[in-house]
């Protein structure tokens, strides 16, 4: 597992991928206990960014190989 | 002041976490000081086209340009479409070549192969300098935004990020940085896009933008007629020749700084595409740190309830644009990736400058001057020193500047004077053989002292005349000045390093071959397809410029 840190694909990804994922998290955070908190300017601003970052970061991961089965 | 949360620190955790995590792994990696130094010249294109941006895209490009976004308006366009992409197509078809084919570590050592040791020395100092006064002042400038942003104390700012960078360029040298500058350039795209995507929802698009502000904040061509038409004060000249010709392609070109991104590529044809494949993402950064500029204009004249902030004469401090923004437009969470990507953009600069600086002093001063002979890992260690060293500098500079804030406008005036030059010296040195060691050297003395004498003698903004009373000339403002002194010193350097050449002893043409154009065969581009040759690349580069500065014209 360490050693996919060597591509930087792999650690980019990573890295958008859990922020992507906070992002989301919070936004359902917010909307199940206290209504919507990222609405700004009529756009759910967390929902748009997290998904933003966890789709590029799912990108870099599959370009890194990181889903690729061994065969 | 803005008020953070558990979970936007969080963010700011996770960013240190994964920036020192790349510069532990890779700890083990380096064996030799051309691995720390220069990345053992082993990394892949896409890491190196990347870096080569993210080295200039640090605090003074996202806050600095979306401040003059505000001012200027789309105007500022040119500092990318005219100011960056030639320059940077120039590099990679003709100057890369000499650069990658030298065998040169660092653009000072390219100095001393074409001309001589006193132009290398000359360069290789005030490089060294510069770069690390630059950090510091990068520093001060961080300190200062994240204590009125965050109320953060000045020392905690500092010492974090400073320890932060000392950290990871320590472990992992040039690679760790390089790597970082990349992770930093993502975070900064994407952790500002979401404020151009709902602020121009909220403006009305573009069109709104061009509906509510005058015709010349949403033109980069029309009203260069003249300097007092448009709102940077700049005459088409004073725009084309000092920006877009000196001042673009002296930086791009010749500042070892971003050009180190290019010398660590793989091989020759990477290094060449480098800058290339550098300037598409080159030409839409614009749109994440310009146009938050036009877009708080528009929403402060609207009277949405949203105001640029004023500094304490009651002028508009539009170095404060993107924070606003940022406070204005972000919720909890996105805050902090906000605020993760400023800290990125001066920790990227930072790394850059330190890592620029560590590879020029060990290879340039120390191995040059003081330890000629020395094993390897005698100048593995040096250049880790180096690093240390070059932090803790940065760190007494930027409280230099909490001290003496004039003394850093002086220096960065200084700065100016002494990088204007420069092209003219790399420009001949490459392109006729007859250049010699005694003309680049006087040539670059005498740049700098036509930069200062020029500023001495004219005025602008209340700026300069410090040689005579009455001035020679009155510029429409600093910007125009400052872009007519490169002028001056660019042509100063050109005609002087001609005349000098001319009387002095030219080296033989054995020694100059891989190094003139005129003396380097021409390598034969092997049938690939049109994207993998520089030529083809760069056609289409200039080409999508050409039709952004039309649309925008």
């Amino acid at each position: 597992m360490l050693s996919k840190f060597s591509d930087l694909r792999f650690t980019i990804g990573l890295f958008f991928t859990v922020v992507g994922s906070i992002l989301l998290a919070t936004f359902l955070w917010g909307m199940f206990l206290s209504g919507p908190s990222d609405l700004v300017g009529g756009v759910h601003l967390n929902l748009l960014g997290g998904s933003m970052m966890l789709i590029f970061g799912l990108l870099m991961l599959t370009l890194a190989g990181t889903f690729k089965r061994n065969r | 002041m803005m008020n953070l949360t558990f979970i936007d620190y969080s963010i700011i955790v996770v960013y240190f976490v994964f920036v020192l995590g790349i510069g532990a792994f890779l700890k083990g990696k380096m064996k030799s000081s051309s691995d720390f130094l220069m990345s053992g010249r082993s990394i892949p294109l896409w890491i190196t086209g990347l870096a080569f941006i993210s080295a200039n895209l640090g605090a003074q490009e996202v806050i600095g340009m979306s401040a003059s976004g505000a001012k200027y308006g789309i105007m500022t366009g040119h500092f990318y479409w005219l100011g960056a992409i030639p320059a940077m197509v120039f590099l990679g078809i003709f100057m890369m070549p000499f650069y990658y084919g030298s065998r040169a570590r660092s653009v000072p050592e390219y100095l001393v192969l074409r001309y001589d040791e006193k132009t290398r020395g000359l360069n290789a100092l005030s490089f060294a300098v510069m770069t690390i006064f630059s950090s510091g002042i990068s520093l001060y400038a961080l300190a200062i935004l994240f204590q009125s942003l965050l109320g953060w104390s000045f020392e905690v700012s500092i010492m974090l990020s400073a320890g932060i960078v000392m950290l990871y360029t320590f472990l992992g040298g040039l690679t760790s940085a390089v790597y970082n500058e990349v992770l930093q350039f993502f975070l900064i795209v994407l952790g500002i896009a979401p404020i151009v995507f709902v602020g121009l929802k909220n403006v009305g698009g573009w069109e709104g933008i061009v509906a509510e502000l005058p015709a010349q904040m949403t033109h980069t061509w029309q009203y260069m007629g003249s300097s007092s038409e448009n709102p940077m004060g700049v005459a088409l000249w004073q725009m084309v020749l000092g920006l877009g010709f000196v001042l673009s392609f002296g930086y791009w070109c010749t500042d070892f700084l971003v050009v180190q991104r290019a010398m660590i590529a793989r091989n020759m044809s990477a290094a060449q595409r480098t800058p290339l494949v550098a300037a598409f993402p080159k030409m839409l950064i614009p749109f994440v740190v310009i146009l938050p500029g036009l877009i708080a204009l528009v929403l402060h004249q609207k009277g949405t309830g949203f105001q640029l902030p004023l500094k304490p004469d009651g002028r508009v401090d539009y170095d404060m644009t993107l924070p606003i923004l940022l406070a204005h437009y972000y919720p909890t969470g996105l805050l902090g990736v906000g605020l993760t990507a400023l800290l990125a953009s001066f920790m990227s600069g930072m790394a850059g400058n330190v890592t620029a600086f560590n590879s020029v002093f060990t290879y340039d001063i120390y191995q040059a001057y003081i330890k000629k002979q020395a094993s390897d890992r005698h100048y593995l260690l040096v250049g880790k020193f180096t690093t240390v060293v070059g932090i803790l500098v940065s760190i007494a500079t930027a409280y230099l500047a909490r001290q003496f804030n004039n003394i850093m406008d002086l220096l960065q005036l200084v700065f100016g004077f002494v990088n204007a030059p420069l092209f003219a010296t790399f420009l001949l040195g490459m392109f006729w053989k007859r250049a010699t060691g005694h003309g680049a050297f006087w040539g670059l003395v005498s740049g700098t002292l036509g930069a200062a004498i020029m500023h001495g003698i004219t005025l602008a903004e209340g700026k300069g005349l410090w040689l005579i009373d009455s001035p020679v000339h009155t510029f429409q403002s600093g910007m125009g000045q400052a872009f007519a002194i490169a002028i001056v010193a660019w042509c100063t350097c050109f005609v002087v390093t001609i005349g000098i050449s001319l009387v002095t002893k030219p080296k033989p043409d054995s020694e100059l071959k891989g190094l003139v154009y005129s003396l380097t065969e021409k390598p034969k581009e092997e049938p690939q397809p049109w994207y993998f040759r520089p030529i083809p690349l760069s056609s289409v580069v200039l080409g999508a410029t050409v039709v952004i500065n039309y649309i925008f014209r």
